[in-house]
């Protein structure tokens, strides 16, 4: 069950039909957002008009977890433009055979967020994303279909797409961000990833434990507790009783 | 078919009281995320009011005060716009037939780089369409670059298809290249 990657190039069109000759398992577009207002924030997939429930899914499940990583909100309909916004976008991917997915994470207009792509740190942050949904979206890997936006178009070759505030270009650094999620898929591909826990801090992983595929995991807002039951199915303390009022105060000095 | 002159819009937009005016009134369409109160929705936008030396072109002066961008004030009042005073030469020329204007734009593709994303696409479109569709004669709105449509819509990642004629580019062809924007 792993993953090759191939990174198409030329226009869009010959993207789509190439990967479906090469009877590709998903087709991913990678752009970055862009608007006049330096203020503009949202993580949004494109899917095609045609778009399979897979795609949507593999869509919104992207963005929410981009959204998530970047403190940021998701656009869209809950995180998707189904057939892009009046249509733009709509082409990218509408041609395509598989699960296909135009991705915009961030906006290459926000100061911050062109911060982000540009560090190695933000780009891995989006390529391990992309990777997950990836296999949790094509478990049954095959080749995935890369394609750099605006990049190596036969139509428009200096096409970078757009400026990232602060310097750059979004199809140098979607392509990047591309590159690493190759990386780990191709490298990663031998045996399916088990279910992971990860505690982050910004983009520092700070714990990660394997759990049960099927593991319900619970979150006690009172007491700051994650709670992952046992193997054997001891419950979650859904009402975990709290503790004395003078002992939590105590806690929080 | 020939390039218009856009009489018609004139006479709606101006009507025999106001015939003596030295000035045209127009409205231009910006985005603005804090009259919005949101800035995830990249396709709301606001007038302003414009006033030009009196035309006859009302459409060509319309899109020739959008393409030139909010002002400073307008600018520290919130408006934006992928149009700035580096595009304020985008129109190559317009007309107007039967309902769909036919925009003609200079290659400004480097200068405007972000309006092919989705949300630069939203505030790109919806300020030249509502620029436009002030003007009652103005019901749809066809693109092209340097008399190209399908170069237009290729750069937006748009099909060409129903809703662009087909990309045709017969209709940006003919007529007097004198009537160019007015």
């Amino acid at each position: 069950m792993g993953y090759r990657v191939k990174f198409y190039k030329g226009d869009y069109l010959e993207r789509q039909q190439a990967a479906n000759a090469d009877k590709a398992a998903a087709y991913v577009e990678h752009h970055f957002n862009s608007s006049a207002s330096p203020t503009a924030n949202y993580a949004v997939v494109v899917v095609g008009s045609n778009a399979s429930s897979t795609s949507r899914n593999w869509g919104r499940w992207y963005a929410k977890a981009v959204a998530e990583q970047f403190g940021t909100r998701v656009g869209g309909d809950a995180g998707i433009l189904v057939g892009g916004w009046n249509g733009r976008g709509d082409g990218n991917v509408k041609h395509t055979n598989m699960p296909a997915v135009l991705l915009e994470p961030l906006f290459a207009s926000h100061p911050q967020q062109a911060e982000a792509i540009r560090s190695e740190a933000g780009q891995a942050a989006l390529a391990r994303i992309l990777a997950e949904s990836i296999r949790r979206f094509i478990p049954g890997g095959g080749l995935i279909a890369f394609s750099v936006g605006h990049k190596y178009k036969t139509s428009s070759p200096n096409d970078r797409g757009a400026a990232l505030a602060g310097g750059g270009t979004e199809a140098d650094h979607a392509e990047k961000v591309l590159e690493k999620a190759a990386k780990l898929l191709t490298e990663e591909a031998a045996a399916p990833a088990p279910r992971t826990l990860r505690v982050m801090q910004g983009d520092r992983l700070l714990f990660e434990t394997v759990v049960d595929e099927d593991a319900v995991i619970s979150w006690s807002s009172d007491r700051n507790l994650l709670f992952i039951p046992q193997a054997d199915g001891a419950p979650a303390p859904r009402a975990a009783p709290k503790a004395p009022k003078a002992a939590r105060r105590g806690a929080r000095r | 078919m020939r390039w218009l002159l856009l009489a018609s819009a004139l006479a709606l937009a101006t009507g025999p009281g106001r015939a003596a005016a030295a000035t045209t009134e127009l409205r231009v369409y910006f985005n603005n995320a804090q009259r919005a109160g949101t800035d995830a929705d990249c396709a709301i936008v606001f007038a302003l009011p414009r006033q030009v030396p009196k035309t006859e072109g009302v459409a060509a002066a319309a899109l020739q005060q959008l393409f030139a961008g909010p002002t400073d004030g307008e600018r520290a009042a919130g408006y934006r716009s992928p149009f700035s005073g580096a595009t304020a030469g985008l129109l190559k020329r317009i007309r107007i037939e039967h309902g769909t204007a036919y925009v003609d734009l200079h290659d400004a593709r480097a200068q405007l780089a972000g309006a092919t994303s989705s949300c630069g696409a939203a505030e790109f479109q919806m300020q030249v369409e509502r620029t436009l569709r002030q003007f009652p004669t103005v019901r749809r709105v066809i693109l092209a670059i340097d008399g190209e449509p399908r170069r237009y819509y290729q750069w937006m990642n748009e099909d060409c298809g129903l809703t662009n004629d087909h990309c045709d580019p017969a209709p940006f062809r003919g007529g007097s290249l004198g009537a160019g924007p007015r």
